[in-house]
């Protein structure tokens, strides 16, 4: 690769879209730096990405974009940055967005969306809860009763 | 009808538990245990152990009619209850962070006693205890609670730690000590926390009881100290010359710096009732300041550096330059130049950030050697008081910049004049002129151009 060329790698989502990003912006993810690290930078440019669609990856990549680009005299235009981007997530999104940055490693990402998820648990009864994410109760009535007994301290 | 795909029980247990139901207070994690069988013991094995405010707000108060004292002692007895019940569902294998926010008192000192155990065997790692309650006396602690080989974190909070206690040694891999109101004598200070192989970090707020601080690590690790608001101190040593962070906030104290070349960044926030010798209290500062400045003349490689100049600082400074109040032309004896000069060459200091500033002269003259001496700098954060004039100041503040890329020979006033100028190929620094009220919003935030612009068009020049 020309000297000064932006080095750029290409990843390919589970649905077969290939995506060239700077070298940088991927080395977000401790699983394509990973991958670099072994193959060596030059031969191997061409890394699937497994189990994440283009959808997904697409919007993986503009967190890591945003990211890769940000200096520390930027923290509060990050965090304000990251506030909307997971807020317009929608819950299919971010079920798959926190898959996705389980698989690729990308810790900050994993973090956001866990936080988000948490903030919908919380203040919501557990039907609310079940309904928002199509939780299915699976307990029998004994079960259920006896859950009840354990919880006895919590309703209290 | 279509079944719907569930959007979260199939998240990995990694995600699920330890970021997920981790990130619920305790009894809002435990009623996810209702949801589904995926479900039902994810919450028993969370690493965080949080005892703390969410708990007490869980309480219903009691009725307004009983006296305080039962209140109180009822509202005890649920808090325990609640985290006995929860010690006691918990199968997990680890727990990582222990954070209690009770004072035992000696009712409850075997309940405590065992919640600690708990933690311990598991291998607890941040400990996090916090002894304040109304109505009770200063928590000792008892020398268990300090004895564990898998704390790296430590933290504690409103109580006090008998000298007895010095004389084991429990906590092998500790990383960060953070002692806030904590009653405690210096001698415990170096034989407890200072010694330890691992030591990273001491922040101590508002202890009582230590008079002389001298922190002199073995280690290499130790890196941040931070002394803050502990009025019963009034002698600092440092000898670490691995320390790169070092904050001081407080009344002024006797400092003796020895040995700091890898500081990064420094904070010195001097306040307090008015001084009773101004003579010792300059001499202190001034050794402090020269000792930052002298180190980062040779082999600083600062990043951040904070100074906070307040009245002390600037009475200090009156002082040094033998006049109370300070003439308006500046006619300045030698003296009154060499202060601030003092930060010297600093070709690595990037960030600079006064709060209080009032636009006083010698205000005024710590800013000018910034502007002449710190080559590298790219940022400046002016914190204007409330009763400050922010307008006032940005004008002062625009001037001086102004000046500093200007060529030399043609100097606003002679004391400017007797200031190096700034050589016209160095970067200009971000300059942020903030009152004290916007002080966290990133909003306000004027860049140097946006001031030069503001005065053109206000000013007609």
């Amino acid at each position: 690769m020309v000297g000064v060329k932006k080095k750029m790698v290409t990843l390919v989502s589970s649905d077969g879209v290939e995506f060239v990003v700077e070298k940088r912006v991927a080395e977000q993810s401790l699983f394509i730096k990973n991958a670099l690290n072994e193959g060596g930078v030059e031969e191997k440019v061409m890394i699937p990405i497994p189990k994440v669609t283009s959808d997904t990856l697409s919007s993986v990549l503009e967190y890591c974009e945003k990211h890769a680009s940000a200096t520390e005299f930027q923290e509060n235009e990050i965090e304000e940055w990251d506030k909307e981007y997971i807020e317009k997530a929608d819950l299919d999104l971010l079920y798959y967005l926190l898959q996705a940055s389980y698989s690729m490693s990308i810790m900050g990402l994993m973090e956001l969306g866990a936080k988000k998820v948490a903030s919908l648990i919380r203040g919501k009864s557990p039907q609310e809860i079940r309904e928002l994410f199509n939780i299915k109760n699976d307990f029998t009535p004994e079960q259920e009763e006896e859950i009840r007994r354990e919880m006895q301290w919590n309703y209290e | 009808m279509e079944e719907l795909v569930d959007r979260i029980s199939n998240l990995p247990e990694d995600i699920l538990r330890d970021n997920i139901v981790s990130r619920l207070p305790l009894k809002v994690a435990a009623r996810t245990s209702v949801l589904s069988s995926r479900w039902r013991s994810l919450w028993k094995s969370v690493p965080d152990l949080d005892f703390h405010f969410q708990i007490w707000e869980s309480i219903m108060d009691c009725d307004i009619n009983d006296s305080l004292g039962l209140v109180l002692s009822e509202k005890r007895r649920e808090f325990v209850g609640i985290v006995n019940r929860i010690i006691q569902l918990h199968e997990g294998l680890r727990v990582k962070r222990l954070r209690v926010f009770f004072n035992p008192g000696s009712v409850y000192e075997a309940d405590m006693k065992k919640w600690i155990q708990f933690a311990f065997d598991k291998g607890v790692q941040e400990l996090d205890l916090n002894f304040h309650m109304i109505f009770r006396e200063q928590y000792i602690i008892p020398g268990y609670m300090l004895e564990c080989n898998s704390v790296t974190r430590l933290k504690l909070a409103y109580c006090r730690i008998l000298p007895s206690i010095s004389s084991f040694k429990g906590l092998s891999s500790l990383k960060s000590v953070s002692l806030s109101r904590v009653r405690l004598d210096e001698d415990l200070i170096n034989s407890l926390f200072v010694p330890c192989s691992c030591i990273e970090s001491l922040q101590m707020v508002e202890c009582t009881e230590a008079r002389c601080l001298r922190i002199a690590p073995r280690n290499h690790s130790f890196k941040k100290l931070k002394v803050s608001n502990c009025w019963t101190i009034f002698h600092i040593e440092i000898d670490a010359p691995h320390l790169q962070t070092f904050e001081f906030c407080g009344h002024e104290v006797n400092f003796q710096i020895n040995n700091i070349c890898r500081l990064q960044d420094a904070m010195l926030n001097i306040r307090g009732p008015k001084p009773i010798d101004t003579s010792s209290i300059s001499r202190s500062l001034r050794m402090l300041w020269a000792a930052v400045s002298r180190v980062r003349v040779a082999t600083f490689s600062c990043s951040v550096i904070q100074i906070l100049p307040p009245t002390s600082l600037i009475q200090a400074c009156r002082h040094h330059m033998n006049s109370e109040t300070l003439p308006p032309g500046m006619d300045s004896s030698q003296e009154y130049l060499d202060f601030p000069s003092s930060p010297g060459y600093s070709p690595r200091l990037k960030m600079i950030r006064f709060d209080g500033f009032q636009g006083l002269n010698c205000e005024m003259m710590l800013l000018s050697s910034c502007f002449s001496y710190a080559t590298a700098l790219e940022s400046l954060t002016i914190v204007v008081p409330q009763d400050g004039d922010p307008d006032e100041v940005t004008e002062k503040v625009w001037k001086l910049a102004k000046f500093y890329n200007r060529p030399p020979d043609a100097p606003e006033s002679s004391y400017m004049a007797k200031i190096r100028p700034r050589s016209r190929s160095m970067p200009q620094p971000l300059i942020r002129v903030m009152s004290y009220s916007e002080k966290s919003g990133a909003t306000h935030s004027p860049t140097h151009k946006d001031i030069v612009h503001h005065y053109r068009s206000a000013h007609d020049w």
